[in-house]
């Protein structure tokens, strides 16, 4: 018995060993279609692989995504957060520009210039606001100067020109040269600005009058032409002392003003004739696609010359005294147009500038070779630059005009008129091709002296601003 | 060569002159078409976008108008009516959306935004609000960014930021 189960055992063993696998499966009951991987089923698989594949690459892409956004969104709240700690920005100017000379001999030796390629500009502003109510901006000028410049005449009638060409001593080469050049501080402000109604800024700050002094970059400027008031010193430039500004808007207009206290046309940086100057601005103006400036500007500045001279008193003591060689005053006082609609720009300033001086304290003349002494004078100037842009390209008309009084010895009315073409590649870069005319008139003038003073500009410049 | 193989010029007939007037002509338009292409960037017909105006929830504003907005957009506004900075936040020159918030908030075309910008830059006046890139920064930056407006597609906004107004149709309407 024992026997026969052992054998019934393993003749069942050996048939499951001899079955193959197929047959077992076979005996589940599976059916060999359903089973079996086909073409089809194999490519569905490869489909949904596919699509889960897909759905992976396109969330980690929204992923990615968005932490880029996050990112941006985080770099972009730290810069605008600190946005004002320090910003550099600015403008320059390189050009090409030819002076036809004038007959007149004097004239001639200041103007004339063969055609020459230049470097105007390169003016870099320094921007900062470390607290919300306070602003500080220098603007430099960076220049090649006094390098070229001329520098005078010398006893033999030569005309000196400046050299600033110095052995290079840190090179290698032992002949090495350099020449170096200079920085014009053109303003350096510190503005508070709690309120827009008044501000008050400190420092060395461009003279808030008129248009011209204040726009006084390539890029803004429509010609680089100066006025003449300008070009005759009847305003400084920029001026060190403070200032009182700020505006009120009336919608759509904006009331402005602009109160200073200065050292005025002192000599050197420091007031030495104790004369402040006195300057104030009001303006109104619209902006839009029609903007309107319509701004009177004044000026009081007295100047005062004193000589230091040390001596010696009878009983050996030094001496120290100082006497006044010259007083005068000086009021300037200006209007001002400016109006931009759609294509059109018009820039208009009439000024007029009158010097008294104290009896007896007059200032030598400094164009008269004979000794003489300035007049008391009232001066006019009024310019106008009229511009068009269609598309790209924006022509203008200038026209300059000053009459002189009393009537110098050379002239009494000089009148530039000029034209140009901006070409605006970009907003911020710009070509400009300027052409002026200068002519000079004199009543009662049969030698006709004043015209031989007429002479021609051509400039050519590439503006740009950054 | 013998003479009498020289080629004598045939009168050139009426039609083919014309052809080559003509081909001339649209070379030449060609030319000039290319050329406006070139410098004028492209010409673009595109509907104006629908703007929000939207603020920081802290801002103490709900709603601005027009003259305000270009106060602001201007630097002429510097403050909120609680004495907290603004901080205006710009698309970049050349966008739709920013063509069309200069165009119906400052009425400045894009060009003549470019120059006033650059104007107030060189006359040392406060300068351009700071541009960011894209709306959809803006539209996640003001939320995080005490005292900031901006400017975004009206589709981009999100419930973290308060609309003051609304610019459409070349107006700006209330939120």
């Amino acid at each position: 018995m024992r026997l026969a189960c052992v054998a019934a055992w393993a003749s069942t063993f050996l048939l499951l060993a001899v079955v193959p696998a197929g047959a077992q499966d076979t005996t589940a009951g599976a059916t060999p279609a359903e089973a079996a991987p086909t073409i089809e089923s194999l490519r569905a698989e490869i489909r949904e692989a596919d699509a889960r594949q897909a759905q992976e690459i396109q969330r980690l892409k929204d992923e990615i995504a968005q932490r880029e956004v996050e990112a941006s969104v985080a770099h972009e709240r730290e810069a605008a957060e600190h946005e004002r700690l320090l910003r550099v920005y600015g403008f320059a100017d390189f050009g090409i520009m030819r002076t036809i000379a004038p007959k007149d001999a004097m004239v001639a030796s200041e103007f004339t210039t063969p055609l020459t390629f230049y470097l105007g500009r390169l003016n870099l502003y320094y921007d900062a606001r470390p607290d919300p109510d306070f602003r500080f901006l220098a603007e430099t000028r960076l220049t090649l100067y006094p390098n070229g410049t001329s520098a005078g005449v010398s006893s033999t009638g030569q005309v000196i020109q400046t050299s600033t060409a110095v052995g290079d001593i840190s090179s290698p080469n032992a002949s090495a040269t350099v020449t170096w050049g200079s920085i014009i501080l053109e303003r350096a402000v510190l503005d508070w600005s709690r309120y827009p109604l008044f501000s008050v800024r400190a420092g060395l700050f461009l003279t808030p009058f008129g248009i011209y002094n204040v726009d006084h970059g390539s890029p803004t400027l429509i010609s680089m032409t100066l006025p003449s008031y300008l070009s005759q010193n009847w305003i400084p430039a920029r001026q060190l002392g403070v200032q009182i500004f700020g505006s009120y808007p009336i919608a759509p207009w904006e009331l402005g003003y602009a109160l200073t206290v200065s050292n005025g046309a002192s000599d050197g940086i420091l007031d030495l004739g104790d004369s402040k100057a006195y300057g104030g601005r009001l303006f109104i103006r619209r902006q839009g696609e029609l903007s309107l400036t319509l701004g009177g500007s004044l000026l009081y500045q007295p100047y005062r010359q004193d000589k230091d001279q040390f001596g010696m008193a009878a009983d050996g003591s030094l001496t120290y005294t100082v006497t006044r060689v010259v007083e005068r005053t000086g009021l300037t006082l200006g209007g001002d147009l400016s109006v931009d609609f759609r294509g059109f720009r018009l820039r208009s300033e009439l000024v007029m500038y009158q010097v008294n001086y104290t009896a007896g304290k007059r200032a030598l003349a400094a164009q008269d070779i004979n000794g003489g002494y300035e007049p008391d004078m009232r001066n006019v100037n009024w310019y106008v630059v009229a511009a068009y842009r269609v598309w790209r390209l924006e022509p203008y008309l200038l026209s300059d005009l000053t009459k002189v009084s009393p009537v110098q010895a050379t002239l009494d009315t000089a009148w530039g008129l000029g034209g140009g073409l901006n070409v605006y590649l970009r907003s911020n870069v710009i070509v400009k091709l300027n052409w002026a005319h200068a002519m000079f008139f004199k009543q009662n003038d049969p030698n006709d002296t004043a015209s031989r003073q007429n002479f021609d500009t051509f400039v050519g410049m590439l503006v740009w601003a950054f | 060569m013998n003479p009498s193989q020289r080629e004598v010029p045939r009168p050139v007939p009426a039609a083919t002159r014309r052809r080559s007037t003509r081909a001339r002509w649209v070379l030449a338009t060609s030319i000039v078409l290319a050329l406006l292409a070139v410098l004028g960037g492209g010409l673009r017909a595109e509907a104006p976008p629908v703007l929000a105006v939207i603020v920081h929830p802290g801002v103490p504003a709900t709603t601005l108008g027009a003259a305000e907005l270009a106060s602001i957009f201007t630097r002429a506004t510097r403050s909120w009516k609680d004495g907290s900075p603004i901080r205006p936040l710009n698309l970049p020159p050349g966008t739709p959306e920013r063509a069309e918030f200069d165009r119906v908030v400052l009425n400045m075309s894009p060009d003549r935004s470019a120059q006033y910008w650059i104007d107030r830059q060189v006359r040392g006046d406060e300068p351009a609000p700071k541009a960011i890139a894209k709306a959809d920064i803006v539209a996640r930056l003001i939320p995080t960014l005490t005292g900031s407006i901006g400017y975004v597609p009206a589709d981009k906004v999100d419930a973290k930021s308060r609309v003051v107004a609304r610019i459409r149709d070349g107006k700006v309407v209330a939120p």
